[in-house]
This record gives C-alpha cells, sequence and structure tokens, in this order.
C-alpha cells in the first residue's frame, strides 16, 4: 500500500471542520426566527477552536467564508482573514484555559470581537469603502454624520456589533462543551484546555 | 427555512465544461477587477446577468443576484454619495447635498462586486457540488482538502432542514420569540440540539470514511470524472496565467 496522506488534521478533525462549517452557515438562518442583533455566524469556528486547536478553528473560518463567498457572496470571501482570526483567537484562548468558567467564555468573546476589529477595518474601509450593505452601516453613517472620522466610524461600528455577537456564541460554545457526552468528545485533546 | 442551492442542471456549454475551468475563469474576473474602469465592471455585470438568461438560469440568478447586491448598492451610493464629507459637496434639496466625487467612488465599489457576485452566482447555478468535488480529486488535490472544501456544499441543504425540524419541534412544546429574555432562550433551544446532532454526525462521518480508507492513499482514483478536454487544460492554463499577468500589469503600473 502506497504511502499515506500527509496529515495535518485527523479525519475525525477533517468531519468535524466540515459540519462546523454548515453550523456556522445554517446558524445564521437560527437567527433570523430568534431576531437578535448579532450574525450568529461563527459558533462551529469557536468551537472547533476550543475541540481542536486553534490551527483548525482558523481553517473552518476560511473556508467557511470561502464557501460562502461562492454560494452567498463575494463581500463574505473578502472577510475571510476575519473569519481566520476568530477560530484561532477562540483556540489560542482556550489552550490558555480561557473556556473553563462561564465569565472566562464571555471574556473570550469580547477579546475575540477586539482582535477581529484590528483584521475587519482595513477590509471593510479598503475593499469597501466603509460598508457592506448591512444594517451597521446606519451607525457608520450615523458616526460620520456626527464628525467621526471614517477609520474611527467603522471601527466603532466593527466592535460594536461584534462584541455581542462573540459573547453570545462564546457562551453557546461554553455551554455545549459542558453539556456533550464524553462519546462525542472523545479524541479532542484539546479540550482537556476547557475543562473546568 | 430557504434552500441555499441554486444550481440548476442543465445541458449548455457552461453547465458542460470543467469545473476547474469555470473557477480559472472566476479568477480571470477578480484579476479583471484590477483593471476594468467602472463603467467596464457595471457592463461585464450585464452582460453575465444576460449570458444567465441565455442559459435559461436567468431567473434563479437575476433573484440571487437582486437580494444580494441591493442592499449593498443602496449602501454605498448613499454612504459615499451623500454622507462622507467631501471637498467637491453640491448641495441636492433640503438639507441634502452630494458629492460628484463620492458617487464616481461608489460606482467602482458597486461595480466591482457586482461583476464578482454575477460571475460566482454563474459558477454555482451551473456547477453541482459533487462535480466539483470530483474535478478536485482528478486534479489530484489530497482528499482531505477537496473533502473540506465540497462536502460543506453537499451538508447545507441537509443542515438547514434539521434546523427546520427542531425549529418546528421546539416551538410545538411551546418555545416563543416575543419577547428578548425569550429570544435569549430560544437561541439556547434552536442550537445545542444542532449542534450535538451536527457533532454525533461528525464523528459518524469520520467513521465511516476510516473504514473506506478515505486516506489512504495520497490521492483518490475518480469513477466518473467531470469532462475534460486537451483544450479546456490549455484555455485553464491561459486564463490562470493572463489573471497573474492582469495582477502583475495593474501593481506595475499603479
Amino acid at each position: 500500500m502506497a504511502s499515506s496522506t500527509t496529515r495535518l488534521f485527523e479525519t475525525r478533525v477533517l468531519s468535524l471542520i466540515a459540519v462546523a462549517i454548515v453550523i456556522n452557515i445554517v446558524g445564521n438562518q437560527i437567527n433570523d426566527l430568534v431576531r437578535l442583533p448579532i450574525f450568529l455566524d461563527s459558533i462551529g469556528t469557536v468551537l472547533v477552536g476550543v475541540l481542536a486547536g486553534p490551527l483548525a478553528g482558523g481553517v473552518t473560518g476560511l473556508l467557511t467564508n470561502l464557501i460562502l463567498g461562492l454560494i452567498v457572496s463575494p463581500v463574505a470571501a473578502a472577510f475571510a482573514p476575519v473569519a481566520i482570526v476568530i477560530g484561532v483567537v477562540a483556540g489560542l484562548m482556550a489552550r490558555a484555559g480561557w473556556f473553563r468558567t462561564w465569565w472566562q467564555a464571555a471574556v473570550t468573546g469580547v477579546v475575540i470581537a477586539a482582535a477581529l476589529t484590528l483584521v475587519a477595518v482595513p477590509i471593510r474601509i479598503y475593499m469597501f469603502g466603509g460598508v457592506t450593505g448591512s444594517g451597521a452601516d446606519f451607525i457608520v453613517g450615523y458616526l460620520s454624520s456626527v464628525g467621526q472620522t471614517l477609520f474611527s466610524s467603522v471601527a466603532l461600528t466593527v466592535f460594536g456589533t461584534n462584541v455581542a455577537d462573540k459573547v453570545i456564541t462564546a457562551l453557546i460554545v461554553w455551554a455545549l462543551v459542558r453539556q456533550l457526552p464524553q462519546r462525542l468528545t472523545a479524541g479532542y485533546g484539546h479540550l482537556q484546555y476547557s475543562r473546568a | 427555512m430557504r434552500s441555499w442551492s441554486i444550481h440548476r442542471p442543465g445541458s449548455s456549454a457552461l453547465h458542460r465544461a470543467n469545473p476547474l475551468t469555470k473557477l480559472a475563469a472566476l479568477l480571470l474576473l477578480a484579476a479583471l477587477l484590477f483593471v476594468l474602469p467602472w463603467p467596464g465592471a457595471w457592463a461585464g455585470t450585464l452582460l453575465l446577468l444576460t449570458a444567465a438568461f441565455g442559459l435559461h438560469i436567468g431567473g434563479v440568478v437575476l433573484r440571487r443576484y437582486l437580494v444580494l447586491a441591493t442592499p449593498f448598492l443602496i449602501a454605498v451610493f448613499i454612504f459615499h454619495g451623500l454622507i462622507v464629507d467631501r471637498p467637491d459637496r453640491m448641495p441636492l434639496a433640503a438639507f441634502l447635498s452630494y458629492s460628484q466625487e463620492g458617487l464616481t467612488y461608489a460606482a467602482v465599489l458597486g461595480g466591482r462586486i457586482s461583476l464578482m457576485l454575477a460571475g460566482s452566482l454563474l459558477f454555482v447555478a451551473t456547477t453541482h457540488p459533487a462535480a466539483l468535488l470530483r474535478s478536485l480529486d482528478v486534479a489530484r488535490m489530497p482528499p482531505g482538502l477537496s473533502f473540506l472544501l465540497a462536502s460543506p456544499l453537499l451538508l447545507i441543504d441537509e443542515f438547514t432542514k434539521r434546523a427546520g425540524a427542531i425549529r418546528d419541534a421546539q416551538q410545538a412544546r411551546g418555545m416563543r420569540v416575543n419577547t428578548f429574555s425569550d429570544r435569549l432562550r430560544a437561541l439556547r433551544l434552536l442550537t445545542l440540539p444542532l449542534v450535538t446532532l451536527a457533532l454525533a454526525d461528525a464523528q459518524e462521518r469520520s467513521g465511516v470514511l476510516n473504514a473506506r480508507a478515505f486516506r489512504a492513499f495520497p490521492r483518490r482514483a475518480v469513477l466518473s470524472p467531470p469532462p475534460d478536454t486537451a483544450l479546456e487544460r490549455r484555455l485553464r492554463h491561459a486564463l490562470v496565467a493572463a489573471s497573474v499577468l492582469l495582477v502583475g500589469c495593474a501593481l506595475w503600473l499603479r
């Protein structure tokens, strides 16, 4: 038999990434029903970061946005670096033990929002002129019209609209990993860092 | 819940083209954005949307285009034309003023996004995800990578139905979304079962993949590869080379 494929991820992690990408995409539809002012499009990315580490989390984010770019809108593909940051930061925070309690998960959500703001703002300004066709554009417009610069309008908007979303996402993932049966989590070694 | 797929089967030249050739064409389209003036980008959008009607997929492509492009186009024209303060602002009506420079900038951004959106919708409407997966395998892509790129496309509609079933079940049990706290509770009631099911699904899939020795060999053999010809392969190479050349020239001359 030929030598096996050089493996960056085990098959179990590959399957996890594949379903996590779908959770990210479908999560947005769940939000259509509950009508909360959040995106809910990175539960899968954060979950993979916690279960399988920052690299797997980053890959999940990257592929989610590339696939969304292909089937929904190229705008999503342009924000792929932001999705990578979400997965990587979630994985790093989990490794540092910041997913053990609910308040740690909430702080992790804030850290993820701050990190993604650093990457999202230049993309939003230089590729899209500050707007993307979402509801957040109203806030950018308002802040610009009251005298804020384009950079600060976009930075405040991106952080402000993401912080609630990422805190809720991190809390959902925290609640989830506590409730998951052992048979579903056995084999995800990275989860040991998030066990209380 | 809505279906994500806009793929429509057909027998047109674009339907029959190898998915990798279409991806290479999409790459060229992205490279063209670096050099096309904004009227060219809008003309290209119109051309692609017209071509979609010629391929009998015009309705679905145009609907999706309008749903996705309209909010962005409205936002970008209002924001840059009417809100952002620029030196050439002129009074429009009442307290409103506009900037010609801002409107031109909005036309540039809108044209770019429109062209890429029209191109990617044509690709998705004429390419079944399974055909993309097979063509990636034929191109000797590692099976893990082609699995990651294509399997989510095959799973989206199934998971969307699952999410709909969970929603119906929870509503039948009395889930309400009237107040803010109701909605937060509903969020938990909807996401936890969906993600738990997804993790069980991932475990089952990895078991099946391992049982089939999914990655025993570095490359997979494909029983029914998508049609590909020497001419198409040469065309792909030319499209990729032209894309690199265009981006290089655009950066060099900037």
